[in-house]
């Protein structure tokens, strides 16, 4: 494979995650940092997105609605020439089955569920103005993870790494730690899209090897391998010299050599048992219903730690249609003490200022749900058109709430933007301009938000 | 300079009833005058740098106007009350007046100083705001130069730029085209550049240019197009590749599969090269190589090869994809009904109707029509009827454009196309094509059948929510007067008009197309580099007279791809050698070429084309994932060469075959393999493909997804790719069988490695090489001896962990793998002894080699 121009221009620069494809070509052409500068000064480096997949509910979570409350059981008319199935039926209002409270001195809101974010309320910024498109899962985490709701668009890792280049040459610049089983529409939701390959998103698997094949099989040692590696050296050193214009053979040898560096350094990192126990304390790590997400928030910790650009961590499950006390009741509860020590963490090591975290799900829901022979159903509905998230970190305006949704947590009503805007705002607190990042692709030059956004200026700092 | 050369053009165009030219008796001559004026300009010379305000005002009214209106107009000059900064670019007075700063835009006295100019230099103010939409140096240069000479906005008046009266006649070259018309009239009016058009240009009756060619050279047509432009860049050409290397090349392209070992033993033997100039030397060569490609074309395995290349552009897939993932029990039919077609050497004007209209116009049955509903596409209780037809309608529409036209029709769904002659009214019109089609669905099942049409209106900004004017069914418009004739079957229904309209000679795009995708094939990379888009965004071509004389060719050859492959690759562009070196030695070796400057031709060739676009060699290329798959089991004497069928379960990493996968409101069975071993063992094109399981090897060696239509593969070179070849279980079981195939033939270490040598590569090892390989499996028996290993049984079940909706906990589902349990199993390593084991890790190795895993 000889490097075509558009490689060149747009493949090259971005640096290559995993792979030491770029640092060869860094040595043989041009004298490139494997960092690349950001298109402004920023503050945040690194970026942690907390995903929570099923689409958490705003209303019972960070934008309380006291209306709802007297509405509770009250029939519900849903307007609008398009309507689904599931909009269908008799629908009544549901209140919130949760207790607000104003935490932090800069009170904010939030369910008093959250036990322990109460704690670093301070460092938070509350979105309430943002708006999907689509009330389907899977188009909707496409949406929002690659700003393209059919998929095949590079996802926001997968650009960020792309525009800020890469820390750590022998990791992945932007990794995934998927829940017990992937969100709907799958791996799509951190590929590469358009961009280079080395730049898609790499599931660190939390059971099983950490990444496919990452190990030889049982019946190999490591020396084995070692010779085997020798032996392909030998190999490919005489089918080199036979053809010395196949530029891509040298690469070729490099990722073997990588791969087998990998194979010890990776198991190292997600190795969380060397961790002081107060700190896996901090997360809940050790406690049966906080374990598994804390983990996560531990990794991403670490992940960003030995420099790579971007993690994006996963809950799952939060689509409740019917029963928000149970479900979203357990689901706040695994991830609010991870999250909050996840936070405190970066702050104790000074890493909270360099690091961007957001928290969201795909959309938000509805202030009433379709009812159950006739009486309220204790769930919600999907609902594009209201949803709460929010930031922290590096650049964020903390402790402000941002946005506002109308009476029933129906509609967002002020600084309402979609969810191009939100991707916008993400890049510019990393330093980077959607317009500038674009790469050419199909005929254009495309970016994340796929025609064009603006920043959310009441977001940052 | 790109005048220059529009002038040209024109001067061609004028003749041509495809295109509405504006022609100005007076435009030629202004054009040359204004060519020149650029010309001078472009040199940057400070001493031709002045404008007079003539040539100021021609060159405000062939590229500043257009310039403003595309790149300003959006904020700068669409309506009075619509002006961001208060900043009027539609008249000169405004820009004299300036924005809200209130500081003129325009500094005569010191016109490097001007505010606009400052802007566009994104100097303090950055105009256009996106990047995407930056000037180039040269459009900064004339506003300069258009400043300095006193800025006349054109006639000297105060031509408004938002106003008509900017449609004067062209004096650029540049052209209008006729079109059903956009939904502004700027669009409607809307120049463009010649070039950009040569897409819908009816084919150009081209000759062969033989005089590229020496007289004691073969006269094959598509060296003589290729040689000429090697000539005009004085570049030379690789000399050819050695028989082997061109066998191994000629059957992975036409199959896929590695070739015979009896085929290659037959190549070794003709020492002689192919196209030395002795006629004699090579004359049987010639007739091998040519028995040899009739022999590939012939084989049922050239039909899979073939059809994959057609799959990637159609997306197929067995599932349904977003949230339910329904599996498609029929897909496969569409699949064999590709495969037969291309062994078959279908017509591929017939191939097109069929797809498109097959029931309408008799030809062929639902099986061929699947192409229909190639795409994803699912209604569930989420969704809202009108909105999943549209989306069919949506698919439909883009997929036939893409597929068969190489338009992007897509970009024209939500507004008139930004850079192509089709309005948004032609997407809507195309799309009319199939409101008269139903789309049903049962159980994954899909048929094709006629209903009464419903009405279609074009969707501004794409949304169903605000449907505007109704458009009727048709073509598209700026090719509209090939379609007359298509008329005569609109009895029979739409799709047999639009089938008709495809698959005719005078439609100048679907020839270009096809031929231009069966260039690609073999040289990596087409004529125009981008398959799937012929307009103005995609690339050039690199040789357009060859490309529309191939498709003149092909049309004139009974649209048979199996002739046009015989016609590529029996020309001595194919069958050169890949290396500079080559290039060189072609040099070198050549009497003539004896010149001082001789040994620099190969950098030469990187310097002046350095991505081989004039091929003076021939491209390397990985083989792609299919290939690897299919290879390895063909080598390890395991492949299934099965043709057609349903889809079979293959294996697939045991993790994956066994982690959860959410569904709508279930978590999907795990993926089982079938049990039977030649089942899992047929070619990959068989394999399932369920739209979000993914299946690692492919992927990390770039099998596209089957979302959005693949053009062209990716070839990268990525860690995973190390460990799925270096420790995935597939490669490690096909190396084990091959080496305990071959340790039951010989217990000799030295044959054993000749062996191995003559599977992997077609050939014995080298001197230096059977060394190294012996020592290599003496070191890892001795290693083997000492690692004791343990039978390891597959699971007969897997537990699941799901989220319950209702609560959010977790619950842990259990699955009985009923196809493990009576699993036909592959050899394992703990069945075999430390020295088949040993020599599995020879086979394993060379199974990561590049000589293996490259086809030069």
């Amino acid at each position: 494979m000889e490097l075509n121009r558009r490689e060149a221009l747009y493949g090259l620069g971005a640096t290559l995650g995993t792979v030491a494809f770029n640092s060869i070509l860094r040595a043989e052409q041009a004298k490139e940092p494997p960092e690349k500068q950001p298109h402004h000064p920023a503050k945040a480096k690194h970026c942690i997105f907390l995903y929570m997949e099923g689409g958490p509910s705003h209303i019972d979570t960070f934008d309380p609605k006291p209306k709802l409350a007297e509405l509770d059981g009250g029939y519900f008319e849903r307007k609008g020439r398009l309507l689904s199935a599931m909009a269908s039926g008799k629908r009544r209002y549901v209140g919130s089955p949760f207790k607000f409270r104003q935490a932090g001195e800069s009170g904010l809101w939030m369910c008093n569920r959250f036990e322990h974010l109460a704690d670093v309320a301070d460092e938070m910024c509350v979105y309430r103005g943002g708006q999907a498109e689509s009330i389907n899962h899977p188009t909707a985490n496409l949406h929002m993870n690659t700003g393209n709701r059919f998929g095949g668009d590079p996802a926001v890792g997968a650009w960020v790494s792309y525009g800020l280049g890469t820390e750590n040459q022998d990791l992945p610049s932007f990794v995934v730690l998927p829940d017990a089983y992937y969100p709907q529409a799958g791996a799509a939701n951190w590929s590469n899209g358009f961009l280079p390959a080395q730049l898609q998103g790499t599931p660190l698997r939390s059971k099983g090897s950490p990444i496919l094949d990452l190990h030889p099989p049982q019946h190999m040692t490591r020396e084995m391998e070692r010779k085997n590696l020798d032996l392909l050296a030998e190999l490919e050193r005489g089918h080199r010299d036979r053809h010395p214009d196949h530029k891509v053979l040298a690469a070729r040898m490099h990722n073997y050599e990588l791969a087998f560096r990998m194979q010890t350094q990776v198991p190292d990192i997600i190795d969380l048992d060397n961790e002081p126990e107060h700190v896996r304390e901090l997360y809940g790590i050790g406690e049966p219903k906080t374990d598994a997400f804390g983990r996560r928030c531990m990794l991403a910790r670490r992940l960003v730690e030995k420099g790579v650009r971007f993690v994006q961590a996963y809950s799952v499950g939060w689509d409740s249609h019917d029963d928000l006390l149970n479900n979203h009741g357990n689901l706040i509860k695994s991830v609010d003490k991870p999250i909050a020590g996840l936070i405190k963490d970066l702050k104790q090591r000074d890493l909270l200022k360099e690091t961007l975290i957001i928290w969201c799900g795909e959309f938000g829901r509805s202030p009433d749900n379709q009812a159950h022979r006739g009486k309220k159903n204790g769930g919600r509905d999907h609902n594009a058109t209201a949803m709460s998230m929010w930031f922290a970190g590096g650049g964020v305006r903390a402790g402000q709430t941002i946005g506002a949704t109308d009476e029933t947590g129906l509609e967002a009503i002020d600084v309402v933007h979609p969810i191009k805007d939100i991707h916008c705002t993400i890049l510019h607190l990393l330093g980077l301009n959607d317009n500038k990042l674009t790469f050419f692709h199909g005929g254009r030059f495309k970016q994340l938000s796929q025609t064009g956004g603006e920043v959310i200026k009441e977001l940052v700092a | 300079m790109t005048l220059n050369r529009s002038t040209t053009v024109q001067a061609r165009s004028a003749s041509k009833w495809d295109l509405t030219v504006f022609q100005n008796p007076l435009a030629c001559r202004w054009c040359l005058f204004v060519g020149l004026l650029l010309s001078a300009t472009a040199a940057s010379s400070a001493d031709s740098d002045e404008l007079n305000t003539r040539g100021a005002s021609q060159l405000f009214a062939t590229k500043l106007q257009p310039l403003f209106v595309q790149k300003c107009g959006g904020c700068h000059g669409a309506s009075a009350n619509e002006l961001k900064g208060e900043f009027d670019m539609r008249s000169r007075a405004a820009l004299l007046r300036g924005g809200e700063s209130g500081e003129p835009a325009i500094d005569f006295k010191n016109p490097d100083a001007s505010p606009l100019l400052l802007a566009v230099r994104w100097d303090g103010l950055e105009m256009p705001p996106k990047e995407n939409d930056r000037l180039s140096d040269e459009q900064i240069d004339w506003i300069r130069q258009w400043i300095a000479a006193g800025a006349p906005f054109s006639g000297g008046g105060n031509a408004r730029v938002a106003d008509d009266d900017w449609h004067e006649p062209d004096v650029d070259g540049a052209i209008r085209v006729k079109t059903s018309g956009g939904t502004t009239e700027q669009w409607t009016n809307r120049r463009y550049d010649p070039k950009d058009l040569w897409a819908y240009r009816p084919l150009a009756k081209v000759d062969v240019p033989w005089s590229a060619l020496r007289d004691d050279e073969p006269r094959h047509p598509i060296e003589a197009f290729i040689r000429q432009e090697l000539q005009k860049k004085k570049l030379r050409w690789a000399e050819p590749a050695d028989p082997r290397t061109l066998i191994r090349r000629a059957t992975y392209d036409l199959t896929g599969l590695p070739p015979e070992l009896t085929a290659l033993a037959a190549g070794s033997e003709n020492k002689s090269q192919p196209a030395t100039t002795e006629a004699s030397a090579f004359g049987s060569w010639v007739d091998e190589y040519a028995a040899l490609l009739d022999r590939l074309l012939d084989s049922p395995h050239y039909g899979e090869r073939m059809a994959q290349h057609w799959l990637d552009v159609v997306r197929y897939a067995d599932s349904n994809g977003f949230a339910r993932d329904e599996f498609r029990p029929s897909a496969h039919t569409y699949r064999t009904y590709v495969i037969q077609s291309f062994n078959e050497d279908k017509p591929f004007d017939r191939f097109i109707k069929e797809q498109i209209a097959g029931d309408q116009l008799g030809l062929a049955g639902q099986d061929a029509l699947a192409f229909l509903w190639m795409g994803p596409w699912e209604h569930t209780s989420m969704s809202v009827a009108a909105v999943t037809r549209q989306l069919w309608l949506d698919d439909v529409t883009n997929s036939v454009g893409v597929t068969f036209l190489g338009q992007q029709l897509r970009c024209a769904k939500c507004h008139d196309h930004k850079f192509d002659p089709i309005p948004t009214r032609d997407y809507y019109s195309v799309q009319a094509i199939f409101a008269d089609t139903k789309h049903n669905e049962k159980a994954g099942h899909f048929k094709i059948a006629s209903q009464k049409p419903q009405s279609i209106h074009i969707l501004p900004g794409g949304s169903l929510d605000n449907p505007g004017e109704q458009v009727a069914h048709g073509v598209l418009s700026l090719l509209e007067h090939t379609a007359g004739h298509a008329a005569a079957d609109v009895d029979k229904g739409r799709r047999a008009m639009l089938a008709n309209w495809i698959a005719d000679r005078r439609n100048p795009l679907t020839a270009r197309v096809i031929v231009n995708r069966v260039w690609q094939m073999h040289f990596g990379r087409g004529i125009v580099a981008t398959p799937n888009d012929f307009g103005k965004m995609g690339a050039d071509p690199t040789h357009p007279e060859l490309l529309d004389w191939l498709a003149v060719w092909f049309m004139d050859n009974g649209w048979s791809i199996k002739k046009l492959h015989k016609l590529i690759m029996t020309s001595p562009t194919y069958q050169r050698g890949n290396q500079y070196k080559h290039v060189a030695q072609a040099s070198e070796s050549s009497a003539r070429a004896i010149d001082p400057s001789t040994h620099s031709l190969a950098r030469r060739a990187r310097m002046v084309d350095p991505n081989n676009e004039l091929l003076s060699y021939f491209p390397s290329r990985r083989l792609s994932a299919e290939e690897i798959r299919d290879s390895v089991l063909a080598i390890s004497g395991e492949l299934n060469r099965t043709i057609g069928g349903p889809s079979v379960y293959v294996e697939i990493n045991w993790e994956v075959a066994f982690q959860p996968r959410r569904l709508m409101g279930k978590i999907a069975p795990p993926y089982q393999p079938s049990p039977n071993r030649a089942d899992r063992n047929r070619r990959s094109i068989y394999a399932v493909r369920i739209r979000n399981l993914g299946h690692p090897l492919m992927e990390v060696l770039n099998r596209p997804g089957s979302e959005m239509s693949c053009e062209r593969r990716d070839e990268t070179t990525v860690t995973p790719q190390v460990f799925t070849m270096l420790h995935g279980e597939f490669v490690h079981e096909r190396a084990l069988a091959l080496a305990d195939r071959i340790a039951k033939q010989s217990d000799d270490a030295d044959e054993q490695v000749r062996r191995v040598f003559r599977a992997v590569y077609g050939r014995s090892p080298r001197a230096r090489e059977a060394e190294l390989a012996a020592q290599h499996l003496n070191r890892l028996i001795t290693l083997h001896q000492e690692h004791e290993i343990k039978p390891k049984p597959l699971p007969t079940s897997v537990t699941v962990e799901n989220i319950i909706e209702r609560t959010g906990e977790p619950e842990y589902k259990k699955f009985n793998l009923k196809n493990l349990a009576n699993y036909e199993n592959d050899l394992q390593p703990w069945e075999v002894g430390p020295k088949t084991r040993a020599l599995a890790d020879l086979c394993l190795v060379l199974f990561n080699s590049s000589e293996f895993l490259y086809v030069y």
